[in-house]
């Protein structure tokens, strides 16, 4: 039905799985849910309708500059000029320049913060939105796995620009999220379509070994798995490290300069280079259909956060592997991990007491010896105005113990002596699958030969310029 | 493992002489522009690292305590001990720290984010690849947008450019050209991190990425004026007076007084005291005795100690002129004048 526009905008000939179903609900008109595994095409289902409806500016929240750029990227990519973004990395100026001539755009990207500003609300208040998008929804809900304080106000921003019809998608959402997410941003007997979690081309495996024996497997597994690969560590310096003791590997984290996280980036995407070690900053919106393999040299916090990073492998279809080494007493950093996200209950009680001694907002992370900028401080700030002592700190204790139990869910996986694959499933509420080279519990994974890592030499500067420079 | 990059931080703290604290540095480091941060990089020799090490106070706290550790700085003091001397002392080390080109402000870093996202766009328009631009600076992205869509033969220009890069570069030779040419992306190629250039080069990441500022510093340096190359740097400036203090020197230059700039212009003595010094620091020509008379300067001169731009002992034996005043004797005498 709606083949014309695909082909003629995004050049696909046909939907893939379960695309076609949203994009008619959002072209009824419906508010949408919609829970899709990553690289599973969940950016066309909201692009496209503003083709065929034409009414007005589909405005996309997205908590990270990353994803924006990526998608602004491929839209542009595409021909299509008329998609504009407002994140923190536009000067005043650029921003005042989009906000006047709103009306030239398709397609508004703008992060949660950029929203709550309140002349950008009042301008979109004034304009034609066909559609209010979320992205990584899940991030509104406090259940979920990757809570973002900016997210709570996106309900009331929406009533506040007109309550334009509105489509939440996320990846990874079990129920309690789902319903959070429904009930956060007033979503209207939504049409909810959830995809399977299954990814049925990525094998899974576990290895437990001792701690002291982590590096040296790792460093034989990387010989033996199919490439290019992602390992996944806990921390910036764990990932620098680990590169540094692999063949062939790069590091990426949120602390590298722009430059370089793009030159890193790009030559991973071109095959340039094997195997990438990061922190989970790497991975969101970034579009590599062919990686063979995710390895795991550290414990993720949740099932979730495990599913969406192993999730960037096989996205082409062809079989993939996802392995976990997993030590006794892994679980510590990501306790360290948890309780370094939620304010000390000494720092509560002292923020409160001098909030009713009259210390004014903006003097307390001097106090409190934290950086403004801190998310736990933007959580601090936000119980103090929500809540009294006594709830905030039952508030955090029951977070934390909660996050606690994810992490013990994670745990499990890794523990477990049944189907991982069962386990995965069941963990988002959906019936076991059987199938083939499932898991290293059902059967022995073998992985496929792979030709040895081969040195690239190094080129003389004068013909590494040439070859830049070369038109043939 | 002791690397170049350490003594070229090494050497900073050892041109600061003890007399300027470790915030002074951080500020030069990230290329503050203050007033006091101008005059620290102008007075103890630390232009070329001026705005060259941006970075946080957590990582520069790390960085010190790294060198206490390793028993090469004296944090209270914030001198050097003498392992610390002997590591700031290779000439290598000094040559590396020379060719930072700091003192030029944003005139480097600008001009490569121009050239090297126009070498990618251009490159993988002409092979038709999609790519991923290298450079997320939307000024670098609006000015090589408009370049393009200047009309010229520019698969010619590109052959000059080449050209002309690998002259220059040839005349600056290893390791420099390595760290300069692999940074670069084409249509095929991707730049390399320091991390890698490092590996190349068989430095550690930090020395890489100071080959590469120095690299492209001296590729600017003896470029010829009339290179082709050179479009890339149009509408920027060297200068390294602050606009705000221009703004008063021509106001000067126009011949009004010191009252009518601060006027006309609303600012406080202070800050039109700190543009005057930036006049006496950065000027070729710069009239002292309308601001000290002449017997002061003569004593000013006399009272410095040879190995200090200390302005207390000056002021505190002198009694009659203003730190404003020292400064500007200071000034000149830094830029080799003397009035004895």
């Amino acid at each position: 039905m709606y083949e014309a526009t695909l082909k003629r905008v995004f050049g696909y000939e046909s939907f893939r799985p379960g695309q076609h179903d949203i994009i008619h609900a959002v072209i009824e008109g419906q508010d949408v849910l919609a829970v899709m595994p990553t690289g599973a095409g969940k950016s066309l289902t909201f692009q496209l309708p503003s083709y065929i409806k034409n009414q007005g500016l589909t405005v996309i929240v997205s908590p990270l500059l990353s994803l924006i750029e990526d998608q602004m990227l491929h839209i542009r990519e595409r021909g299509e000029r008329g998609v504009a973004r407002l994140t923190s990395m536009e000067s005043a100026e650029e921003k005042q320049d989009i906000i006047n001539h709103l009306k030239r755009y398709r397609f508004l990207y703008l992060s949660p913060e950029q929203l709550a500003v309140p002349y950008v609300t009042r301008a979109l208040a004034n304009v034609k939105i066909q559609m209010l998008v979320i992205d990584e929804a899940h991030c509104i809900s406090q259940w979920g796995h990757e809570f973002r304080p900016e997210y709570a106000r996106l309900g009331e921003l929406r009533k506040q620009i007109g309550s334009p019809q509105c489509m939440a998608v996320t990846a990874t959402a079990p129920e309690g999220v789902k319903q959070d997410i429904i009930e956060k941003l007033a979503l209207f007997s939504p049409e909810q379509f959830v995809h399977s979690a299954n990814r049925p081309e990525i094998r899974l495996l576990v290895e437990r070994l001792e701690k002291e024996k982590k590096l040296e497997r790792l460093k034989e597994l990387i010989q033996e798995i199919p490439k290019p690969a992602v390992v996944y560590t806990a921390t910036r310096r764990e990932a620098e490290a680990l590169a540094f003791e692999l063949e062939d590997a790069l590091f990426y984290h949120g602390g590298m300069s722009t430059e370089d996280r793009r030159l890193v980036q790009s030559q991973f995407l071109r095959d340039e280079v094997s195997v990438m070690v990061c922190t989970s900053a790497f991975g969101m919106g970034v579009n590599k259909d062919n990686v063979r393999s995710v390895v795991h040299f550290q414990l993720p916090a949740t099932v979730e956060a495990y599913m969406q990073e192993i999730g960037r492998a096989g996205r082409d279809g062809q079989p993939a592997f996802a392995v976990l080494l997993f030590a006794d007493g892994d679980e510590r950093i990501q306790q360290f991990l948890i309780d370094g996200q939620y304010p000390k209950d000494e720092d509560m009680r002292l923020a409160y007491f001098e909030r009713e001694n009259g210390t004014s907002l903006a003097q307390l992370p001097r106090l409190l010896r934290m950086n403004e900028e801190d998310p736990k401080f933007l959580l601090l700030k936000q119980l103090l105005t929500e809540r009294s002592l006594q709830e905030a700190l039952d508030w955090v204790k029951e977070r934390k113990r909660d996050r606690y139990r994810q992490l013990g869910q994670m745990m499990d996986y890794a523990l477990i002596r049944t189907c991982r694959r069962d386990y995965l499933l069941r963990y988002f509420s959906e019936q076991t699958v059987d199938q083939e080279e499932c898991c290293d519990v059902c059967g022995p994974i073998p992985f496929p030969d792979t030709p040895q890592i081969v040195r690239k030499n190094v080129t003389e500067w004068k013909i590494r310029l040439t070859q830049i420079f070369s038109f043939e | 493992m002791v690397h170049l990059a350490d003594g070229v931080l090494l050497l900073a703290i050892k041109r600061l002489n003890g007399e300027r604290s470790e915030r002074s540095l951080y500020h030069v480091l990230n290329g503050k522009r203050s007033a006091t941060t101008l005059q620290d990089a102008f007075f103890y020799d630390l232009e070329p690292l001026f705005g060259q090490f941006p970075q946080t106070t957590y990582s520069y706290e790390s960085v010190l305590k790294q060198l206490e550790k390793r028993g090469w700085l004296d944090r209270k003091r914030f001198r050097l001990t003498e392992a610390g001397e002997m590591l700031a002392s290779p000439e290598s080390v000094e040559q590396l720290f020379n060719r930072l080109g700091g003192e030029r402000r944003d005139f480097n870093a600008t001009t490569w984010k121009r050239l090297s996202l126009f070498v990618q766009t251009f490159m993988s328009k002409e092979h038709a690849r999609t790519f991923y631009p290298v450079q997320a600076d939307r000024r670098a992205e609006q000015w090589v947008k408009q370049l393009l869509h200047l009309d010229r033969d520019w698969k010619a220009l590109m052959r000059t450019f080449h050209q002309e890069i690998e002259q220059a570069l040839e005349q600056i030779g290893d390791p420099y050209a390595t760290a300069v040419v692999y940074r670069f992306t084409g249509a095929f190629e991707t730049g390399l991190t320091y991390e890698q250039i490092a590996s190349l080069l068989h430095v550690d990441a930090e020395t890489a990425r100071l080959y590469f500022l120095a690299g492209w510093n001296e590729l600017l340096m003896v470029l010829p004026d009339d290179a082709k190359l050179r479009g890339f740097t149009y509408g920027l400036s060297t200068d390294r007076m602050t606009y705000s203090a221009r703004e008063s020197y021509e106001l000067f230059l126009k011949g009004y007084t010191f009252q009518q700039v601060q006027a006309k212009r609303r600012l406080r003595t202070s800050t039109i005291e700190d543009h005057v010094v930036e006049m006496a620091m950065y000027l070729e020509v710069f009239p002292l005795e309308q601001f000290v008379p002449m017997e002061d300067v003569v004593t000013i001169e006399e009272l410095r100690h040879p190995d200090s731009w200390a302005l207390k002992p000056v002021f505190e034996k002198m009694g009659r002129v203003s730190y404003f005043q020292i400064r500007l004797v200071f000034a000149r005498l830094k830029r080799g004048e003397s009035f004895v």
